[in-house]
């Protein structure tokens, strides 16, 4: 193997994009708290539902474990403002941080200063959580900015489906044109390699719009009523149907 | 959801409509009682034993509920949702083709 190869590498890797950075000290330091107050709080919880302690239970669903590092997170994501080491703070506000008044602000700093990061591309999901707050139109713009610029192939795939999700789907509401664009978009999120869980919610949403899309036919049921008794969706043809799936619980 | 869909099928007694449910509920007895006590008058096929995680649902990929399909009297799907905004307006539509093309079809025999 000729000698200049592994230099040559070295010289390639900085010209990657941005790859996970790595966090400061402090951030290392609260999410291992926080992950041991997440532990603490599930032994908690799972004891006193064993206990049927029904105010224990409710006294530990006002205090979650991730309440008192919210303030923390927040403070390391404004001391580092703007540069790569606020990234991992503001991700984990984005997940994290409960109430939109904290998730907000984290998922509008990572898509408008930290737009090439992996961690930019997650928050995709986090757009359609906060789509309430957002609006549609704001979360569409925010979500056409991560397909636009983000270079990583998963955040890349996680956006294309989270936009998809407004035009297709149950929760989703589009034209005929923004349904089939949306379909293009899962498609092309399928090529990016967007990983199993990921790539398994978009083949259910492909498979929801080409086979369970508006304009489409419906499959036949043939099944059993509470009874017992043998029938199938197509007896109903020439009447509308509202098929409701439905549970009493 | 129950009023909801109780004064649906009181609405339209007389229209080309049908509720269909899907139920996912385990305990068949039980559900039985649940709808004498709620006054539930439409059919539903039985999701099976395994609840949610049924054939019916998993063919429909149906994971949150309730979910709701209206299809139209040509059996074409014209509306997905969980039951929120859009789906009595879709409703009244395909009725409203369902009754059209039913008096077409009833002049077309004279």
């Amino acid at each position: 193997m000729p000698r200049p190869l592994p230099s040559a590498l070295l010289l390639l890797t900085a010209f990657l994009p941005a790859q996970e950075s790595t966090p400061t000290p402090v951030f290392a330091d609260l999410e291992r708290q926080y992950a041991a107050a997440q532990q603490r709080w599930n032994a908690d919880i799972l004891a006193a539902r064993a206990k049927q302690d029904d105010a224990a239970i409710a006294a530990l669903r006002t205090a979650l474990p991730e309440l008192p590092f919210v303030a923390p997170m927040q403070q390391g994501a404004a001391a580092h403002a703007g540069t790569a080491d606020a990234v991992p703070f503001l991700d984990w506000l984005a997940f994290h941080g409960g109430k939109p008044a904290v998730t907000r602000p984290a998922v509008e700093a990572l898509l408008r200063d930290h737009i090439e990061t992996p961690e930019a591309g997650r928050a995709a999901s986090r757009v359609i959580n906060l789509l309430r707050e957002f609006g549609r139109e704001e979360a569409l713009r925010l979500l056409d900015r991560i397909v636009e610029r983000n270079p990583v192939d998963q955040g890349k795939a996680q956006a294309l489906f989270s936009r998809a999700s407004l035009f297709v789907g149950t929760r989703g509401t589009g034209t005929e044109t923004e349904r089939a664009g949306a379909l293009a978009d899962l498609k092309r999120a399928k090529t990016l390699n967007p990983g199993k869980s990921l790539g398994g919610l978009i083949d259910d949403a492909i498979f929801g719009e080409e086979t369970l899309g508006i304009g489409r036919p419906a499959p036949e049921i043939s099944g059993e009523d509470l009874d017992g008794v043998a029938f199938k969706l197509s007896d109903y043809r020439g009447k509308v149907v509202l098929l409701d799936f439905w549970g009493d619980w | 959801m129950y009023p909801h869909e109780r004064s649906l099928v009181a609405e339209m007694k007389d229209k080309p409509f049908a509720l269909v449910g899907v139920n996912s509920d385990t305990d068949r007895a039980k559900l039985k009682e649940r709808i004498a006590a709620e006054s539930i008058t439409w059919r539903s096929f039985w999701n099976g034993p395994e609840g949610t995680r049924g054939p019916i649902s998993k063919e429909w990929r149906v994971t949150g509920w309730p979910t709701v399909f209206v299809i139209d009297h040509a059996g074409v799907i014209r509306h997905k949702s969980h039951g929120g905004p859009g789906m009595d307006e879709a409703i009244a539509e395909c009725v409203r083709l369902a009754e059209a093309a039913r008096a077409k079809s009833g002049d077309g025999g004279h």
